[in-house]
């Protein structure tokens, strides 16, 4: 199941995106993000965007990202960190 | 052979149905523990703190079934993989004092989302029986459940419920007495389950599957050095065969918890609940923040309106404590030192108690109803722009009130950074014990713009301890808060459970903060009072004196002025009466009987209690932004004559700026501890003399 999730997560998606794709309840997913991301796995996707919230006409979420255009994202979407990328790597 | 009845262990051990059954609670939070806790118990209900944390702990004892059984509540988990300190104090003590029974309560309405810990709980080795709580809620939202499928999966009893309606409590008391002890519930893929037998060898616990799988995991466990050696190994052995233990470990529980919900659920006909329903108001864009704002001025006028007649009360307890002293053949200095220094440092303290009392009511009733979470969600926007949750909005907003109550509002926020930051932004707050000082100013110094030289105080505070949280994230480099929130239904709580929690946090505060307080009030009145005799011969004039040449700049330099800054670190109320003292002399108390006294006692406490009534009558009236000032108008003369408009200002945002009082400084030592409130303190008087610099030489002459 959350190697599942690590795999829905190769490009960003949202709580309700992920729990439609796995066909879990968003209250499972949030709960699996919440250990996933105290442990590094997975990280909110405008993190990694420095022009975040100043420049979304440049950004590649914006299509995703409901407060494009507002001065502070309150986005709550997701992405892979590094330790993510090499754990859905490592797999057999 | 020995003789049974000389084994003194034998001897000394009761029979099984004579010994105490602890029973633990186990649950994600909001699934109705407490509600639980109180349905089941009814009574002899205890509120504690966990050892060594400001975590709150439930316990309750009562006769079933000629058991006496102890209910603990261990603060709420998602996991025991923990990612709260919460968590960690639940696991640690499943760990360290297992129950002889553990309660799992799940929530029925969000069953999926229950399941997880539930399946870490069968790993534990302990008796177990499950109370499906909130079934009423999971009917509500169209789920049609079947506990004994549940039962038979787990293998231990499953008694459906409905706390705060008591349904079902008869039933899981008798669940109570006949436990059963799980087969762990949860299969890893082969190679992990091999590596997690392997370990399991290695650990002498009861608890040895948890322990190993979550020492597999990389979790980091307190003690079985030689298990975590063996799991450090068997991690890398996993690694080179490509896998992650804690990915496979978690994914199998969630795996399995998706398929005994499955298994569990007979139906599921989606129909908007009640909660949904009240949501479109409460979270509408435009609609949501006047509701929040009415909500939040309604917490306002409750905790503050019903505190004050018991605030008055406690400082008419004091002046009559001071008149019977005055009474007593007493030297004068001696006198003096327990009216002054005892009776008025005591008052002091427990002046705070009842706005105390009142605020953890109406704050408690608020996390509890669902309310609080929504007020986070609507304030979330605002308060991203200095990086902090939604939550730390409500109080920065108390901060207003009082910054103490403030100070421990902040424990509704999950991060301690963002506490810590919510936390030393709070003081910058324009409490209600500053604006005495502010109207006898604005009304000597700015008669034709009172009103607005008071109000542009209050933005220059809120400006500046956004601006603190703000930059403290920039040093502390804390990231904004970023989970996602969930909003639990609305729910009426057990008012018992919140008037006993209100008690024992209030009590917290005079445990914890009453000693510093007290020693702060025995310093001042040794400034004031020694060596005896006039105040311009005093230690406080000294040190006024001493320190008046640093004020100059900021436009005041008369030591009375700045001597009542001193007695202003004690509390801000204070300040008016110092200045009134320095500038007018003081007034000493007058002796009192002991049947006047009692008769003056009563009579306050009817008047508080009269007062309380007609409070609670006007919650719902206009509220009035403005006390009118008592300030003597031959003060207002004697400030005229010292200070310029210019330095008025400056010494009124210093006084906004500078620490707010004693107790609030106690309560930051409480919540982050000795250093950081030695840090808020040098920031404060940093900010409040800088700030005042500027007010001083920006201001229009």
């Amino acid at each position: 199941m959350t190697a599942r999730l690590l795999k829905a997560l190769n490009s960003p998606r949202t709580l309700d995106q992920l729990a439609a794709e796995l066909g879990v309840s968003p209250e499972a997913v949030a709960l699996m993000l919440r250990q996933l991301e105290a442990r590094g796995y997975v990280g909110p996707a405008y993190d990694q965007s420095p022009a975040c919230g100043t420049a979304c006409s440049a950004c590649s979420l914006k299509r995703l990202c409901p407060a494009a255009g507002q001065a502070t994202p309150s986005i709550r979407a997701w992405r892979l960190t590094k330790k993510g990328e090499a754990a859905l790597k490592l797999g057999p | 052979m020995g003789c049974p009845r000389c084994d003194t262990a034998v001897a000394l051990k009761k029979p099984p149905q004579e010994r105490l059954l602890k029973v633990a609670l186990l649950g994600n939070p909001n699934t109705g523990k407490t509600s639980l806790i109180n349905a089941l118990a009814r009574s002899a209900l205890k509120v504690g703190n966990w050892p060594g944390t400001t975590v709150e702990r439930l316990e309750a004892r009562f006769l079933h079934g000629g058991r006496e059984i102890v209910l603990v509540d261990l603060p709420g988990a998602y996991s025991l993989f923990p990612t709260t300190p919460e968590e960690v104090i639940t696991r640690d003590e499943l760990l360290k004092d297992p129950p002889d029974v553990l309660l799992v309560v799940l929530d029925a309405g969000n069953l999926e989302r229950s399941l997880p810990l539930a399946l870490e709980a069968t790993e534990l080795g302990l008796p177990m029986v499950v109370a499906l709580n909130l079934v009423d809620e999971a009917r509500e939202k169209g789920y049609a459940l079947e506990p004994r499928r549940l039962e038979a999966a787990l293998g231990v009893p499953v008694v459906p419920t409905v706390a705060s309606r008591g349904e079902g409590t008869m039933a899981l008391l008798q669940a109570l007495l006949r436990p059963r002890t799980p087969v762990p519930a949860v299969r890893y893929p082969p190679a992990v389950e091999r590596a997690i037998q392997a370990l399991e060898k290695k650990i002498t616990h009861p608890a040895a599957r948890f322990i190993a799988t979550a020492l597999l995991a990389g979790e980091e466990l307190p003690g079985f050095k030689a298990a975590r050696e063996k799991a450090a190994e068997l991690q890398k052995a996993l690694e080179a065969i490509g896998v992650d233990p804690f990915l496979e470990i978690s994914g199998a529980r969630y795996a399995r918890a998706r398929e005994l919900f499955e298994e569990a659920l007979l139906g599921h006909n989606p129909r908007p609940t009640l909660t949904e329903k009240l949501d479109r108001f409460v979270l509408h864009p435009v609609l949501g923040p006047v509701l929040f704002l009415l909500g939040m001025l309604l917490v306002f006028r409750f905790t503050f309106l019903l505190s004050a007649p018991w605030v008055d009360f406690i400082g008419e307890a004091q002046a009559v404590l001071a008149g019977w002293i005055a009474a007593l053949p007493l030297p004068a200095l001696l006198g003096s030192f327990l009216a002054d220094a005892l009776v008025a440092g005591v008052g002091t303290v427990l002046a705070f108690t009842p706005v105390l009392f009142f605020l953890y009511l109406a704050m408690g009733f608020l996390e509890a109803s669902g309310f609080l979470a929504r007020s986070a969600f609507i304030a979330d926007r605002l308060m991203a722009l200095a990086g902090l949750p939604g939550r730390a909005f409500i109080p920065m907003v108390l901060g207003f009130g009082c910054n103490v109550p403030a100070i421990y509002a902040t424990r509704t926020l999950e991060s301690f950074a963002d506490r810590l930051r919510t936390g030393l932004a709070i003081p910058f707050m324009a409490c209600s014990a500053r604006l005495p000082v502010f109207t006898l100013f604005a009304a000597v110094f700015f008669p034709k713009n009172a009103a607005t030289v008071v109000f542009a105080l209050y933005l220059i505070g809120l400006l500046i301890g956004v601006l603190t949280a703000w930059l403290l994230g920039r040093v502390l480099g804390a990231q904004a808060s970023s989970g996602a929130m969930e909003l639990p239904p609305y729910r009426w709580p057990p008012l018992r459970v919140l008037w006993m929690q209100a008690k024992v946090r209030t009590m917290n505060f005079v445990e914890g903060a009453g000693g510093p307080i007290l020693i702060a009030m025995v310093l001042i009145w040794a400034l004031l009072h020694l060596p005896p005799g006039p105040i311009e011969n005093s230690l406080y004039a000294r040190v006024a004196t001493t320190l008046s040449p640093l004020f100059a700049p900021l436009g005041f330099s008369d030591w009375r002025v700045v001597g009542a800054l001193i007695p202003g670190f004690i509390a801000k109320e204070v300040v008016v009466g110092a200045l009134g003292v320095s500038f007018l002399g003081a007034e000493p108390s007058a002796a009192l009987g002991l049947l006047a006294g009692a008769g003056q006692l009563l009579s306050a406490f009817l008047t508080a209690l009269k007062e309380t009534l007609g409070a609670l009558l006007g919650l719902f009236g206009a509220p009035q932004l403005f006390a009118a000032s008592t300030a003597p108008s031959g003060l207002q003369a004697a400030l005229g004559r010292v200070l310029s408009p210019a330095a008025a200002f400056g010494y009124l945002v210093f006084v906004l700026l500078y620490t707010p009082c004693v107790a609030t400084l106690a309560a930051i030592r409480q919540e982050f501890g000795s250093r950081w409130a030695a840090i808020s303190v040098a920031y404060q008087l940093t900010v409040a003399y800088l700030v005042a610099l500027l007010a001083y030489s920006a201001f229009p002459r």
